[in-house]
């Protein structure tokens, strides 16, 4: 049998239908939670997090435009929850790039060093996380959408509410900074 | 179009968010630029290291969701019998007092707004609507 498509289910979703929503969240949730996760490191703030972006966007459903893309809607409201979360825990102390750099530098040369591809993924992810923790939330939402959920520039400006050239500029400032401190383990320096 | 300008969209040219004569241009260039190449060949090596690395979440994710609505819903079906009927109304106005000090606030999921003070502002929490939503007893 074919499986629904995406607008069939919103619309039963949108009547109430919790199996057609179900399968709708079995679509989403990889990358609603690896979103949530790239933002708030946390793995289990991040299973809230994504629990909560799906619960309202059950409650929104009746008022979600049909001509609209559902993901990058979801994408938004899941974006949105994740910088409630971290505005709610409020400034903690992060450690700086540079001082994460210089604490990991073992892990980061067998993770981005020669050889890197034989790394352990979950080494790999823990310092992606950490790495991420250090970029204003901002360029870190923009680099997320980007690198881990393959969203274009124009899908990110609607996803975060911003301008093109707005994205433009975080992914730049973002990608500097962390190309400028990893330069020493993945290759040359200033991008 | 010069290095340096080459320069500041090379990674606009590996997203693909370049129009074919800007990415001819970036491309010609790279063909002869190695230090363009090798900043592109380092960000790609990083970002294949890191970032492909996040791990997938699990299946019973679904079901955790769908408890919580199927919990909530029942919370809502039972909310009038449960004598807290007339926190609707104070509800509804609190909300209503809680928008009108926030003139530039609407939805945020359903109304991309177009700039940086409205990416700021959308990002503000949404209890106002969350209450109202309560209030009201809507459920799509």
């Amino acid at each position: 049998m074919q499986a629904p498509d995406e607008a069939e289910l919103i619309r039963e979703a949108r009547g109430g239908g919790r199996s057609a929503f179900a399968e709708l969240v079995r679509r989403h949730h990889p990358a609603v939670v690896g979103l949530c996760r790239s933002m708030l490191g946390d793995a289990e703030d991040a299973d809230d997090a994504a629990q909560e972006a799906f619960l309202k966007a059950w409650r929104s459903l009746s008022g979600f435009s049909g001509g609209a893309n559902f993901g990058t809607w979801l994408y938004r409201i899941a974006s949105n929850q994740c910088l409630d979360m971290l505005r709610a825990r409020g400034r903690r102390p992060t450690q700086s790039l540079d001082a994460l750099v210089e604490a990991e530098a073992p892990a980061l040369e067998k993770v981005l060093g020669a050889g890197a591809p034989a790394s352990d993924p979950v080494e790999a992810a823990d310092l992606a996380k950490r790495l991420l923790a250090t970029l204003p939330e901002e360029q870190r939402l923009a680099l997320v959408l980007r690198e881990t959920q393959g969203f274009s520039y124009e899908e990110i400006a609607e996803t975060m509410g911003c301008s093109l050239d707005s994205v433009k500029a975080r992914l730049k400032r973002a990608r500097e900074t962390l190309a400028k401190s990893l330069r020493h383990f993945s290759g040359p320096p200033n991008v | 179009m010069k290095h340096d300008e080459i320069r500041e969209r090379l990674h606009e040219y590996a997203d693909g968010e370049l129009d074919a004569a800007a990415a001819a241009a970036v491309a010609e260039h790279l063909a002869e630029c190695s230090e363009c190449r090798a900043v592109l060949d380092a960000w790609k090596r990083l970002s294949q290291n890191l970032f492909q690395a996040l791990p997938a979440p699990e299946e019973a994710f679904v079901g955790r969701v769908m408890a919580r609505i199927a919990e909530e819903e029942l919370e809502l079906d039972r909310a009038p019998s449960s004598g807290g009927w007339w926190l609707v109304p104070a509800f509804a106005a609190a909300a209503v007092v809680s928008l009108m000090w926030w003139p530039g606030q609407t939805s945020a999921a359903e109304d991309p707004l177009s700039d940086e003070t409205a990416w700021e502002l959308s990002a503000q929490p949404t209890q106002a609507e969350d209450v109202l939503d309560v209030a009201a007893g809507e459920r799509p």
